[in-house]
């Protein structure tokens, strides 16, 4: 999933400051699953706008609404109605969400809520661990299931650095695995460290942000 | 065949142990911070390694330190990092680096920008990294340079760039088995010489250099172990703890910690590193490094017999 | 003057608490309970987990003084674990009401078992004096 976080409360009070009718829209598919813009947060949210801009001398009205996927335009149209009575849109969904209800509805200001973080897992409650970086050239054939781009903090594609730790995990946080010893460990209990010999190439990012944006047509599928 | 004509592979190549030393450019623009180091350490080793940004924190360039390194007279080993640069960026710099007289170059992943931001200083924590090529892949863009006159892309450049290629080995970081491993790539690659992480248990070491040797690596590339100079029992602690890949023996910190002169005690440890490394089978010299400190490395080097360095 | 001072900035305290935290003879307390010195009310809730963070900040939106959780001891909870989610919930709803500016004191729990109605008119007077001196909610009569 797609993974986001809220915004610090200053910077969402900062640019509320302007507005006195606001729609807080939440997502309910991959925000709502990593804790951040579902329905639970878009109500935990709003209330607690209201009770900030009331220490700053603002009093606002506050509606909320959480869309069912805010990445599609049949979702987002359902903002329709609400729409004329504000003059604020803050949405907790990923940046895509964001960006389609600000396309939908040009006239109003639209801020972010969250800051989108990363492609996601949830390892356990409350834990979510990065997974994939979107590169656009995938390895994970070559490194038994482990992406070292979204998961080594060098994205290194011939093996772990010396910053390994003891323990296994990563020099720049003790909560991270390295993943290039989790590699490794799969390779040997698979016994095929000898895949790990080949010098890999750099790598083609063009398939990425890194070859500019990036734009998808499959023909067949077409009006 | 000479791959660059150094002082380091003419040394090598004569059979003679080497002795390279770490000078850590400044934090600042002031070319006799980098001058003042060179006249202590003019002719004590016959390689100097100028850092890039080590530990992430801003400091005058490798390219920049390293020429004016070589104008004093001492013989660079430039350091490259992946961290800043994109392969664009790193092939300028190495046909500028070139042009400018560079010969030997180290090149490393680079420590992350998260390592910037330690104890007085702020760092730059914030930065975007870039990680485009990995140590391993710059080594072989090196030796594509050089070898064949060939960028990464396979685009000709008008000369060849004949670099003494280095690498750096962490032999004692976990996974253990996988790093002769990672130093056989390294060395498959195009590494003519490696330099170590910080080694304070020669036993461990020497184990690992072993494990090398019967892959027949140290006969493919010159393996220098690096030795740091101890200041303080706390600092053997704080690195044994903290260092990932440095094992310092609980006897060694002991010993240090019953020394009445911690700093003399700290330069007897050295000596007596490098007397045990050089009876390593395979061993083709010695990496010193003293952290902000390099003016007591000529000392060292004497009580350690290395001096006057082998005319080549 | 100050007795009159006093009864303006009487605190509304909310009280929502775990009905088996309750003694069985006990008569459970619901709604509004004005008696002098306190004006609260009270909800009963089937375990302290059943509390949501958004349903905490809504109350003390609506104008509320404080909310005060009544929930078992730990280890004593009905459901293993309630309580604790219950305390971890309250303990992140008072986060977000620092970094609101509304001051963390205005959201607290509290523990106890065979609790009396004496017991929870107890526990929510004594909420009485720290939200006094934190003063009224800033929120109150916004209409709502």
């Amino acid at each position: 999933m797609i993974i986001a976080e809220w915004k610090p409360l200053p910077e969402l009070v900062e640019i509320l400051k302007g507005h006195t009718n606001v729609l807080v829209v939440g997502c309910a598919t991959c925000v709502a699953e990593c804790a951040a813009g579902g329905e639970r947060e878009v109500e935990t949210l709003a209330p607690l706008l209201q009770m900030a801009l009331k220490q700053e001398g603002r009093t606002i009205n506050v509606r909320t609404s959480t869309l069912e996927r805010q990445c599609e335009w049949e979702f987002v149209e359902e903002l329709a109605k609400v729409a004329p009575q504000v003059d604020a849109i803050v949405s907790l969904a990923c940046g895509i969400g964001i960006q389609a209800v600000a396309e939908r509805f040009p006239e109003l200001a639209v801020y972010p809520g969250v800051n989108t973080t990363a492609l996601a897992i949830r390892q356990e409650p409350g834990t979510w661990l990065a997974r994939c970086a979107a590169c656009g050239d995938c390895v994970l054939g070559e490194t038994f299931g482990f992406c070292p781009v979204a998961r080594c903090a060098k994205s290194l594609s011939n093996g772990p650095c010396g910053g390994t730790r003891k323990n296994g995990k990563c020099e720049i946080d003790e909560n991270i695995d390295c993943v290039w010893y989790q590699i490794y460990e799969r390779a040997k209990a698979r016994g095929k460290v000898e895949q790990l010999l080949k010098v890999r190439k750099p790598k083609n990012w063009s398939n990425s942000g890194h070859g500019g944006p990036k734009r998808v047509v499959r023909e067949d599928l077409r009006p | 065949m000479m791959k660059a004509g150094t002082r380091l592979e003419k040394t090598l190549r004569a059979g003679q142990f080497a002795l390279t030393v770490e000078v850590g450019p400044p934090r600042g623009p002031n070319p006799e911070d980098v001058l003042r180091k060179a006249q202590q350490l003019k002719g004590v080793a016959d390689g100097y390694n100028v850092t890039d940004n080590q530990t992430a924190v801003v400091r005058m360039s490798s390219i920049a330190g390293a020429r004016l390194l070589l104008d004093a007279g001492c013989e660079p080993i430039m350091q490259m990092t992946c961290r800043d640069r994109n392969r664009i960026a790193l092939q300028s710099d190495l046909l500028g680096a070139w042009a400018l007289g560079m010969r030997n170059c180290l090149c490393l992943s680079g420590d992350h920008q998260k390592a910037g931001a330690s104890g007085k200083l702020k760092g730059h924590p914030g930065s975007k990294n870039v990680f485009d090529v990995d140590s391993i892949q710059l080594i072989s863009i090196l030796k594509g340079m050089r070898d064949e006159g060939v960028l990464e892309s396979g685009d000709p450049i008008s000369q060849p760039t004949p670099f003494f290629i280095g690498a750096v080995w962490t032999p004692l970081a976990p996974p253990e088995e996988f790093r002769v491993l990672r130093l056989a790539k390294k060395i498959e690659a195009g590494a003519d010489f490696i330099q170590t992480q910080a080694v304070f248990d020669i036993k461990r070491f020497a184990t690992a250099v072993k494990a090398a040797a019967d892959r027949g690596l140290t006969d493919r590339a010159a393996i220098l172990v690096g030795i740091i100079v101890p200041k303080s029992a706390r600092m053997l602690e704080y690195m044994n703890a903290n260092v990932p890949g440095v094992e310092v023996p609980e006897a060694l910190i002991k010993r240090m910690a019953a020394a009445k002169d911690q700093r003399q005690e700290g330069y007897q440890i050295t000596v007596e590193l490098i007397q045990a490394a050089r009876n390593i089978p395979g061993l083709k010299g010695v990496h010193l490094q003293a952290i902000e400190s390099e003016e007591v490395l000529p000392e060292i080097i004497r009580a350690a017999g290395l001096l006057p360095r082998p005319q080549v | 003057m100050k007795d009159a001072n006093r009864s303006v900035t009487m605190p509304r305290i909310v009280v929502v608490y775990c009905r088996n935290a309750v003694s069985s003879a006990a008569e459970l307390l619901e709604g509004p309970y004005t008696v002098k010195g306190l004006n609260a009310f009270f909800a009963a809730l089937p375990c302290s987990s059943k509390i949501e963070p958004s349903y905490l900040l809504k109350i003390l939106a609506d104008g509320a003084d404080g909310v005060l959780v009544v929930a078992c001891p730990e280890g004593h909870c009905r459901f293993m674990v309630g309580n604790v989610r219950a305390e971890k919930r309250v303990n992140y709803v008072r986060s977000l009401l620092d970094k609101a500016k509304m001051g963390a004191e205005r959201l607290t729990l509290e523990r106890g078992e065979n609790l009396t109605e004496k017991d929870l008119l107890s526990l929510a007077q004594r909420r009485v004096e720290p939200l006094k001196i934190l003063g009224p909610n800033p929120m109150k009569g916004d209409g709502k």
